[in-house]
């Protein structure tokens, strides 16, 4: 995508959300209150001034590169880049092991789903050496786990295996 | 004469001494971890200050505290991950300096900007904790308004190529701040029924996704091999070279962190993002600013560290504290049964004069122990990113847990996450979200003060010198702002048309 092209996606994007936040989320998501004398008072007054700021920010946006020459805006292809599918791939399967992780927080605690996320982070980065994998992923959930839970003091949480310490 | 040998004999022994290094020492570290706060170390330390003499236990929790505000640069620069928010500008051309293989240079101009305006810091509360703080007094809801919009100036200093989208991104960022209970009538605002989203977004959480996790996404999108790992830092410190360069900055930096520090509430961001702001609209090399500068670096630092003695001055002065961790010092000073004031000058006039000796030891101790830790921590930069990006991912799952013992602040972690990476592939910069963020609230509140005073009159913000000060200094930096970037434009336009 052509730097152009991209600064105009996001001033339509841009456009597109502060549309949203004025006409649909801010009066759906913020309570008025019954009693209101000054309007410039108001819960929805501030955010309401923000998203008409990022409205004209976004126009400003759009104007600026549709006005400007198309033979000017470069084209950015690092070449360092994954192909487009691929990347997207692997960026979906990073999201989701984090996701993950958070979401076996309650039932396995911080400390295992650490150790398990961060020997698949490593090895799906690249790092094919199985040993210096299995040591750091041990290592450093379990360095944190101690730091927090007996030198400040933070009990970081367990899940099933509570019981065991 | 009686005073000050009294005062000698107070501080001159190895207790103040060993205490003050503990102390730097536990800042440094507790700044370096992502999710502990400098306010949090500070907390931590204070039940050890309990059966310390006054002056040993108020100087071992400021060693904390400024070991703490250098602390966090260390990561901001070497992993992209601000340990305190105030080191979020750091991020900003220490980050791309360590990439470039120049993280030691980086640490290094760090450590002696934050020297440096911690010691410019620490005599302007000894000569001017008096007038400063009466200054400070006269800053009502309309003036702290006009002071905030000021400093949000700075948004158009970090956004890069196009200020149109630095603003979309200081937008997004003020809209988070929204995120909450109202403050005037206690409605919910932008909550959709969560009872984790009332309190708001905590600020850490929203720090390490937004600048640390985009990061290890984007690193998931490159070619095998592709900055598998920084180059080698052997040999590449800060130069004399280097810092007589960015003298200037430095002391500007300095100057406000003083002003800003000395008034109740600001902090050490908007001090930090002000100083770069000014520093860039000031460079020679302001293109380079965001790329790898070094003046950049020594700009937000000493803007970081200026506060760092100014924010006793309204506690030392007038026994207001300035922010969460002056009020846990406040508490240590009440802990020893001294009450900080007008009366502590006094009454205890010997025991401040040796604190003041403390506080003027303390940039030293900084120094020595900021060039200890770079030559053990700049290493990081050598580990390979394949395995630094889980390990910092990992870090920050658990400082962000930390942060409330809350494992909702993961969640908001990841999610700021994702929002962070599409802001990087839209290249829209990730630092006037975080300004607009941090001094959104602010803003807000002194707004709505300021009405509910006037009721609901805007004239409010019209009214006395200090408002049609920052007024006019808005407007004039707007102004220059604004030209310097369409002037950039044009000279850009006009490059790409030759070529």
């Amino acid at each position: 995508m052509t730097k152009r092209a991209c600064n105009i996606t996001v001033g339509i994007c841009g456009l597109i959300w502060s549309l949203c936040m004025y006409f649909i989320l801010i009066p759906i998501g913020i309570a008025m209150p019954d009693d209101l004398e000054i309007r410039a008072m108001s819960p929805q007054f501030w955010p309401k001034i923000v998203v008409i700021v990022s409205a004209l920010a976004s126009m400003v946006c759009i104007v600026q590169n549709l006005a400007q020459n198309g033979k000017n805006s470069n084209q950015d292809c690092p070449s360092d880049l994954l192909p487009i599918r691929v990347a997207v791939r692997r960026v979906v399967v990073v999201l989701a092991s984090c996701f993950a992780m958070y979401f076996l927080l309650a039932p396995l605690g911080l400390v295992i789903p650490s150790m398990f996320l961060m020997f698949f982070l490593m090895y799906y980065a690249g790092e094919r050496k199985l040993l210096k994998l299995t040591c750091i992923a041990f290592a450093m959930p379990t360095a944190l786990f101690l730091f927090f839970n007996y030198v400040a003091e933070i009990p970081i949480p367990m899940g099933i295996f509570e019981q065991l310490l | 004469m009686d005073i000050l040998s009294q005062s000698f004999d107070l501080f001159f022994n190895a207790y103040n001494f060993l205490a003050l290094f503990a102390g730097v020492i536990i800042g440094v570290i507790v700044g370096a971890i992502p999710g502990m706060t400098t306010p949090m170390g500070v907390a931590l330390t204070l039940p050890f200050t309990f059966n310390m003499s006054p002056v040993t236990g108020i100087l071992m929790l400021l060693g904390v505290y400024k070991g703490g505000l250098y602390g966090g640069s260390i990561t901001a620069i070497l992993i992209k991950t601000p340990g305190t928010p105030a080191a979020s500008c750091t991020v900003l051309d220490g980050f791309p300096m360590a990439q470039r293989g120049e993280a030691r240079r980086a640490l290094d101009m760090a450590l002696y900007a934050s020297c440096f305006a911690d010691l410019i810091s620490n005599l302007s509360l000894i000569l001017f904790s008096g007038s400063l703080a009466s200054l400070a007094l006269q800053f009502g809801p309309p003036e702290m308004f006009t002071l905030i919009f000021f400093s949000l100036t700075t948004i158009a200093g970090v956004s890069g190529e196009s200020l149109p989208r630095g603003v979309l991104s200081a937008c997004l960022g003020l809209i988070a701040a929204v995120v909450g209970l109202d403050i005037i009538y206690g409605s919910e605002r932008l909550v959709f029924g969560s009872t984790e989203l009332m309190g708001g977004l905590d600020f850490i959480p929203v720090l390490i996704g937004l600048f640390a996790l985009p990061e290890m996404f984007a690193h998931y999108t490159r070619k095998a091999g592709m900055g598998t790992s920084a180059s080698p830092l052997q040999g590449i410190g800060a130069t004399f070279k280097d810092f007589r360069n960015c003298f200037k900055s430095i002391l500007r930096g300095s100057i406000i962190g003083v002003i800003l520090g000395a008034i109740p509430g600001i902090g050490g961001a908007p001090s930090a993002f002000l100083s770069y702001s000014e520093a860039k609209r000031n460079s020679k090399n302001a293109a380079n600013f965001g790329k790898g500068e070094i003046e950049g670096v020594a700009a937000s630092e000493s803007g970081n560290n200026g506060v760092a003695g100014a924010t006793l001055i309204p506690l030392l002065a007038l026994g207001v504290p300035g922010d969460v961790i002056t009020a846990v010092i406040l508490g240590a000073f009440m802990i020893h049964g001294l009450k900080p004031g007008p009366l502590l000058f006094t009454q205890n006039l010997p025991m401040i004069y040796a604190l003041f000796m403390g506080i003027m030891f303390s940039s030293i101790a900084l120094l020595a122990v900021g060039k200890v830790a770079i030559k053990g921590l700049s290493k990081i930069a050598d580990i390979s990113y394949d395995i630094l990006y889980p390990a910092v991912f990992v870090m920050c799952a658990f400082g962000a847990y930390a942060v409330n013992n809350n494992a909702f602040d993961i969640l908001v972690m990841l999610c700021m996450g994702v929002v962070g990476y599409i802001m990087l592939l839209g290249r829209i910069p990730a630092a006037p979200f975080l300004i607009a963020y941090i001094l959104g609230p602010m803003l807000e509140d002194s707004f709505r003060q300021s009405l509910l005073l006037s009721g609901g009159s805007f004239g409010i913000f019209l009214k006395g010198g200090i408002c049609w000060t920052f007024w006019g200094l808005s407007a004039l930096l707007a102004f220059l702002l604004i030209r310097s970037h369409s002037k950039k434009s044009r000279q850009c336009q006009s490059q790409c048309t030759s070529c």
